[in-house]
């Protein structure tokens, strides 16, 4: 993906675009907010990664004007451990989500792959398919192996989530907010537990198992062949 | 209603000791008022005497010097003058014809001196306005008797008028001495509401508040100086710790991340064995970032940095929405969740931070509680203002009810202090971090908690207002 990084913190900037670079990202860094914008507006990103401090033009007008020229580039701002209500500012000004500083990087990629990918596949489907796995969306039922599994609610709405977002890393939080729609870092196992008993309906039974752990990252759902790659 | 009202002012040291006072000013004016209607009727009644006795000392005189039947004659003169006031009666004892005066009756069984006679019993045609009179009767020589004395009635008018007019002064001495005392009083209470309701804003967390001094330079306005002046410095100093605190826990928060980051690329560089000791690593690292991130929260919290993102909430969704999220740990120890939620109650509340507090809550019921135990919640609205409470107003009371372990008693308070670990509870995994943060969430919110033995286990009651008290500025500003 074409990235474009506006931080003035030069030590977060420098390790977000090793990080990138790394998953094979091209990212292009500004540190002031006046150049970002800038760029912003002349080229084409497929995310953006804006502090909500910077010198000139702080994020959130940066935001706010790109959004008024009909940019739709997703957008992703950092912010340094504030309150809640800075949040909700954000994502009112136009910005697509939200990440308090510091963070782990796996949060981060998990983030922006996603908000890269949403753009392109945001189709409107009434049934998702993950190998044999199929969740209709409008009855809710859940079949493997043309087996209709048993499932709650919870259960259903973390398997939709995943299953949206085939192929990439959710983050523990970010299954927190969009299953239970509270936005605060729950710093708890609870979210594994669940997912073990999400993994416990829908793949035990079976061969091949498709939901799997990213190690300091989170869970990722993909088709079978997939999975050994 | 009225009659808390009235114990609450039963219990105002400031309208207790004006009552005193008022009390003790009420007797004392009415032992001088005593006083002075006791001296005034004695003094009105020696002039009587004194009078009377002056009138026979001049009859005597008379009597002496020109004879009885001259004594008789002044005697009807006097009367004639019309000073129906005076009594008199000259009479021969044996005889019965009497030699002159107004009364008609010869008192035989009355001895010589003073009395106070009915005039009734003396006198039948004559007219006089009362009824009894203040007389001396004197013997004159062995035969001859004089009475002579005064009508009562103006001694008696004089006695009514002074009884009146003391009277009338009590009266007005407590109507102004209470209304004095009342305005003292509440000069006064209000003076000491001021501080005191200011102090509560500090003690609830407004730490910037101040007394408005009113610029009367008065004992009241010293106090208030005194008071301001210990909240700047306390203020500074708790500061001071904030910062430090706040500080310390940002700045390794931030190199610990770096760490993990590290971490995480390491880890995706090396082979499966190294990889498992890494993710060791990654999770303690994981879980001390956690432990910060609570710091810093219970410090944003409790020095009011923090501000609630206040919504009216629905108690049903936020507790639903609880139990669902942490109903697998439950599940896993094959703890019942009970719940009571039939009361839609709305009230105003930050929901992630309740969320956090209630999970907190719930974690600790379910760790705390043995495999195939219960949990009960339960939602209620609650007149606080009825019951004593120091919330005095309506609230939700959330309450999480397990049969666990429990907390003795002599550790319900200290449970909140940071990192404070009861005694039984060494044996699970815990920071002693989750009850400070769940107290410190229930303050922002002006709410209350409180712990209770279930008998076995522990009822943990959450108050939270329903309404947004106006009085309190939620929106807390550095």
């Amino acid at each position: 993906m074409h990235i474009l990084l506006i931080e003035d913190d030069l030590s977060v900037a420098d390790y977000i675009k090793k990080g990138l670079v790394q998953e094979n990202h091209i990212v292009e860094h500004y540190s002031d907010g006046k150049e970002g914008l800038f760029a912003a507006t002349m080229e084409t990103f497929d995310v953006m990664i804006v502090d909500r401090m910077l010198p000139n033009v702080d994020g959130l007008t940066i935001i706010r004007t790109i959004r008024a020229s009909k940019i739709t580039t997703p957008v992703l701002i950092l912010s340094a451990m504030t309150d809640v209500n800075q949040r909700v500012e954000g994502l009112q000004g136009g910005a697509n989500d939200y990440l308090i500083k510091p963070f782990a990087f796996s949060e981060l990629l998990a983030r922006i792959t996603i908000l890269g990918q949403s753009a392109i596949a945001e189709a409107q489907k009434t049934q998702l398919e993950v190998g044999d796995l199929t969740l209709n969306l409008l009855t809710h039922q859940v079949k493997r192996a043309n087996q209709t599994i048993p499932i709650q609610t919870t259960e259903y709405r973390l398997l939709e989530y995943l299953m949206r977002h085939v192929n990439q890393v959710v983050s523990r939080v970010m299954l927190f907010e969009h299953v239970w729609d509270y936005h605060f870092d729950p710093q708890t196992n609870v979210i594994d537990v669940h997912m073990s008993r999400l993994r416990k309906k829908v793949d035990k039974p079976f061969d091949t198992p498709l939901i799997h752990t990213i190690r300091g990252a989170g869970y990722v759902i993909r088709p079978p062949e997939k999975a050994d790659t | 209603m009225l009659s808390d009202h009235l114990k609450k002012l039963t219990h105002n040291s400031t309208l207790r000791l004006v009552f005193s006072y008022f009390v003790v000013f009420i007797v004392s004016s009415l032992i001088l008022l005593t006083f002075i209607y006791w001296s005034s009727v004695e003094y009105i009644y020696k002039q009587l005497d004194h009078h009377i006795k002056y009138d026979l000392d001049s009859l005597e005189v008379v009597y002496q010097q020109e004879g009885a039947e001259k004594l008789a004659q002044v005697i009807q003169e006097r009367l004639n003058q019309k000073n129906y006031d005076s009594v008199y009666l000259l009479y021969h004892r044996l005889k019965t014809k009497i030699l002159a005066g107004n009364l008609t009756k010869k008192p035989d069984s009355l001895s010589n001196g003073w009395h106070i006679v009915s005039l009734d019993q003396l006198s039948g045609a004559v007219e006089h306005k009362t009824h009894s009179a203040r007389i001396l009767k004197t013997s004159l020589s062995d035969e001859l008797i004089l009475i002579n004395g005064l009508d009562l009635e103006s001694a008696h008018q004089q006695e009514q008028i002074i009884i009146h007019s003391l009277m009338a002064g009590i009266a007005i001495v407590i109507i102004l001495g209470g209304i004095g005392g009342f305005l003292i009083s509440i000069n006064t209470i209000k003076k000491v509401n001021l501080i005191n309701h200011t102090m509560l804003l500090v003690g609830g967390g407004e730490i910037e508040r101040r007394i408005p001094i009113r610029g009367m330079d008065d004992d009241f306005d010293l106090l208030a100086e005194n008071f301001n002046h210990m909240l700047d410095r306390l203020q500074i100093l708790m500061e001071g710790i904030q910062n430090i605190s706040t500080n310390v826990a940002h700045d390794l928060r931030t190199p610990l991340t770096r760490v993990r980051n590290h971490l995480e690329f390491v880890q995706q560089q090396c082979d499966d064995k190294v990889s498992d000791k890494v993710e060791l690593i990654i999770e303690e690292t994981d879980s001390l970032l956690a432990i910060f991130e609570t710091i810093l929260n219970i410090s944003k919290f409790e020095s009011g940095v923090q501000k609630l993102d206040l919504r009216t909430l629905s108690s049903r969704k936020l507790l639903n929405d609880v139990l669902d999220y942490n109903e697998p740990l439950a599940l896993d120890k094959s703890i019942q969740f009970k719940s009571d939620l039939n009361h839609q109650i709305e009230f105003v509340g930050d929901q992630n931070m309740l969320f956090l507090t209630l999970t907190n809550l719930m974690n600790n019921a379910i760790k705390y509680t043995p495999v195939n135990g219960i949990i009960e919640v339960a939602t209620m609205a609650r007149d606080m203002s009825r019951s004593g409470n120091p919330l005095n107003r309506p609230c939700i009371e959330i309450v999480i009810a397990d049969n666990g372990i429990g907390i003795p008693d002599s550790e319900k308070n200290k449970v909140f202090e940071l990192f404070y670990r009861s005694e039984k509870h060494r044996d699970h995994q815990g920071n002693g971090l989750g009850l400070s943060l769940v107290a410190a969430v229930t303050h922002l919110h002006r709410g209350n908690i409180e712990l209770h033995d279930n008998h076995p286990g522990l009822k943990v009651c959450l108050y939270i207002p329903l309404t947004e008290p106006s009085d309190l500025n939620f929106t807390n500003k550095r």
